[in-house]
């Protein structure tokens, strides 16, 4: 099941929904998002939202007293979660492991 | 021990050979015969026997699971089953070519997925939510696009026609009663006619004040935004257009950052992190900046409103429509000279589900970004205007003194018009655009404010009728109440219904008289074809001091460079091409 779901995404002609993966695998939206959760946790696919949290914060170095601070920068605008098959890591070959 | 045959004959009769209870997931054959192995060895060891479930032991020593393996190994006796795991582990790797752990997971969810297929009946009709339904219109291949533009359309005529009547109002207040008051509280403190009240008025009043007249449309603008935002269409909107950015060759991520941009290119340069490659992180950070960011909208509506007061809305969108495009057609160039890549990673985006916005959720995305903005005019465009208007103080011809000397002759103006030359074909040559341009570099908020220092706009008018404080605060509260009302009179614009009187056209500020009167002048009469011009230079040079510094820090020193560089040449080439092109067409 999870390599039919790493096999699509990689078929995909850009970028595919959650939806639209669990219309053409006929898996329930809820069980797809638990087997993303577990490529993430496996290394197989690379969850970008928790690169955009970062990109986000742009802290300090956003226009100094212009930005709120801590809060992050108010025109940061929040964005969809993405999941990324890795560039270097096959799905064949993701190293990681808890 | 017992041989794989003999192992996963056990498991197909319906129990394991350990007898440990019914197996639920069937792993497949090979997987299934290593388990069985395992699982006798634990089965066979009086601690781990009595500790742990073997089947789920052996599963977990499959999985290569290292909390597992470290209890094992400070047990004693365990070096032959966790020898016996490696061994196990090499074997299903070598038959499969993936990892057991991927194997056994695999299996798991095709377990899960078959159960919930039998168990959960529901019609087709069942499984549509609201937002499927939506989503099947909005995010259509064919019309998710068009759609797209067309609330960006929307977005502009609000931010254009209904927030004009405010904008008029905060006109009014700055240009009348808050000029008045600071020049009466000078005269009282016995220093009128003074360089105080030059700094004042022609300072800090024409600088920040007419940067803050802009405030109802910025306001407007982020209203919009949070409502598309907070109801979920904007993850599509950054979903239709990362298919086209797919289609047209560049990464399909690249999208995400520049819905940022509309807001600010600083968090937008932070957001291209999202991309692994770095080719596709260089190559959208130097397009982010083509959005264009809610800093440089008092520029486009300032130059709109004089030169195409029927048609602003219209010609802000095609303003935001040339950035998206000359980002798509400079990243297609690019991708196919200095960032060719053939790596592209697919990826699947989660979309959230539609929600109603609320009141609350609106207000506070709209007054944080619009306190953001009033911040920064307190902090960068204050500091800005008052260099400007030493600046614009300090003679460096005639025979006036420090601040009172004809601009003209001014420290600003010299150096504005040894740069003025350069932008002469662009239909913009005279020293106050110039001027202008060069402190937009700081921040592209400052553009209008040093617009209305440079010339001189303040509007004093020395023959009117004197008033008291009362009435001036009585006026306020009296013209609120009718920009309140024009405002809602404005909202059938969007639709194109004009419920305004011809002879309700609003009078020109002293500002946007004295842009048209240089705009027509410096372009040899073609005042419009200037203007777009020069809106165009606005959205294409670099946004700001503050995006400079993370674009140094995100894309290094050398991209950097490039970035600025490359902005200035293409801007001024568009410029260049609109102004000339359109006098050639016989267009303006």
């Amino acid at each position: 099941m999870l390599k039919r779901v790493l096999a699509e995404i990689r078929n995909s002609r850009g970028p595919i929904s959650l939806d639209e993966l669990s219309r053409t695998l006929d898996v329930e939206p809820s069980a797809l998002q638990g087997m993303i959760a577990h490529l993430v946790q496996m290394g197989h696919l690379r969850d970008d939202e928790a690169q955009a949290s970062i990109a986000m914060s742009c802290s300090s170095s956003c226009g100094g007293k212009s930005c709120p601070g801590p809060g992050g920068c108010p025109f940061a605008t929040k964005m969809p979660a993405t999941y990324s098959l890795p560039l270097s890591d096959s799905p064949s070959d993701a190293p990681h492991k808890r | 021990m017992a041989t794989h045959e003999q192992a996963y004959s056990g498991v197909r009769s319906g129990r394991t050979r350990s007898g440990h209870g019914t197996t639920l997931v069937d792993y497949g054959r090979e997987v299934e015969q290593e388990i069985a192995i395992l699982e006798e060895l634990v089965h066979n060891h009086d601690t781990l026997a009595g500790r742990y479930n073997p089947r789920w032991l052996a599963i977990k020593l499959l999985e290569e699971d290292q909390d597992i393996a470290s209890k094992l190994v400070a047990l004693s006796g365990t070096n032959a089953i966790l020898a016996q795991a490696r061994v196990s582990v090499a074997h299903l790797t070598d038959i499969y070519g993936d990892d057991v752990d991927t194997i056994i997971a695999d299996r798991r969810y095709g377990w899960i997925n078959g159960l919930v297929r039998e168990s959960v009946r529901r019609s087709t009709a069942d499984r549509l939510t609201v937002s499927d339904r939506i989503d099947r219109v909005v995010t259509n291949r064919v019309l998710g696009i068009p759609i797209f533009l067309a609330l960006m359309w929307v977005v502009f005529k609000i931010t254009t026609d209904v927030a004009a009547p405010f904008l008029d109002w905060m006109d009014g207040i700055i240009a009348g009663p808050i000029t008045n008051w600071v020049v009466a509280l000078v005269e009282i403190i016995g220093l009128k006619g003074s360089w105080l009240e030059s700094l004042l008025v022609d300072g800090i009043i024409a600088g920040v004040g007419n940067v803050l007249v802009f405030v109802p449309v910025l306001m407007a603008l982020y209203l919009a935004l949070a409502i598309l935002e907070d109801s979920g269409y904007m993850a599509r909107a950054a979903f239709v257009m990362d298919r086209l950015m797919h289609a047209l060759g560049l990464h399909g991520k690249s999208f995400l950052p520049m819905i940022v941009g509309f807001g600010c290119t600083v968090p937008a340069l932070y957001a291209t992190r999202t991309l692994e490659n770095e080719k596709d992180r260089i190559l959208t950070g130097l397009l982010v900046p083509f959005m264009s960011c809610g800093a440089r909208l008092p520029v486009y509506v300032l130059f709109a409103s004089v030169f195409f007061p029927r048609n602003s809305g219209g010609v802000i969108f095609a303003l935001y429509l040339l950035g998206i495009v000359t980002a798509i057609v400079l990243g297609m160039v690019l991708k196919r000279t200095l960032f060719k890549s053939k790596e592209q990673s697919p990826f699947v985006m989660e979309l959230p589900p539609y929600r109603m916005p609320t009141l609350k959720g609106i207000w506070f995305h709209m007054w944080e970004r619009t306190g953001s903005f009033v911040r920064k005019a307190w902090t960068i465009i204050l500091a800005t205007s008052v260099v400007i208007w030493a600046l614009l103080a300090i003679p460096i011809r005639g025979d006036g003194a420090f601040a009172d000397t004809d601009v003209e002759h001014s420290l600003f103006a010299g150096v504005s018009q040894v740069a003025a030359p350069i932008f002469k074909p662009l239909g913009f040559g005279e020293w106050q655009a110039t001027g202008s341009l060069l402190t937009g570099f700081v921040a592209k908020e400052v553009v209008v404010g040093s617009m209305a220092q440079v010339y001189g706009a303040e509007e004093i008018e020395d023959d009117a009728e004197p008033t008291t404080f009362l009435q001036d605060v009585g006026e306020i509260g009296v013209s609120f109440f009718e920009a309140a009302w024009d405002t809602i009179k404005s909202i059938p614009l969007v639709v194109g219904i004009d419920l305004f009187d011809a002879e309700e056209e609003p009078e020109p500020t002293a500002l946007m008289a004295a842009v048209e009167q240089g705009f027509q002048a410096s372009s040899g009469g073609h005042g419009p074809l200037a203007a777009l011009s020069f809106m165009a230079f606005i959205l294409l040079y670099t946004p700001c001091m503050v995006a400079v510094a993370a674009a140094r820090q995100e894309l290094g020193t050398k991209w950097m460079w490039f970035s600025i560089i490359g902005q200035l040449i293409l801007a001024w080439v568009v410029s260049l091409l609109i102004f000339q092109g359109g006098v050639l067409l016989g267009i303006g």
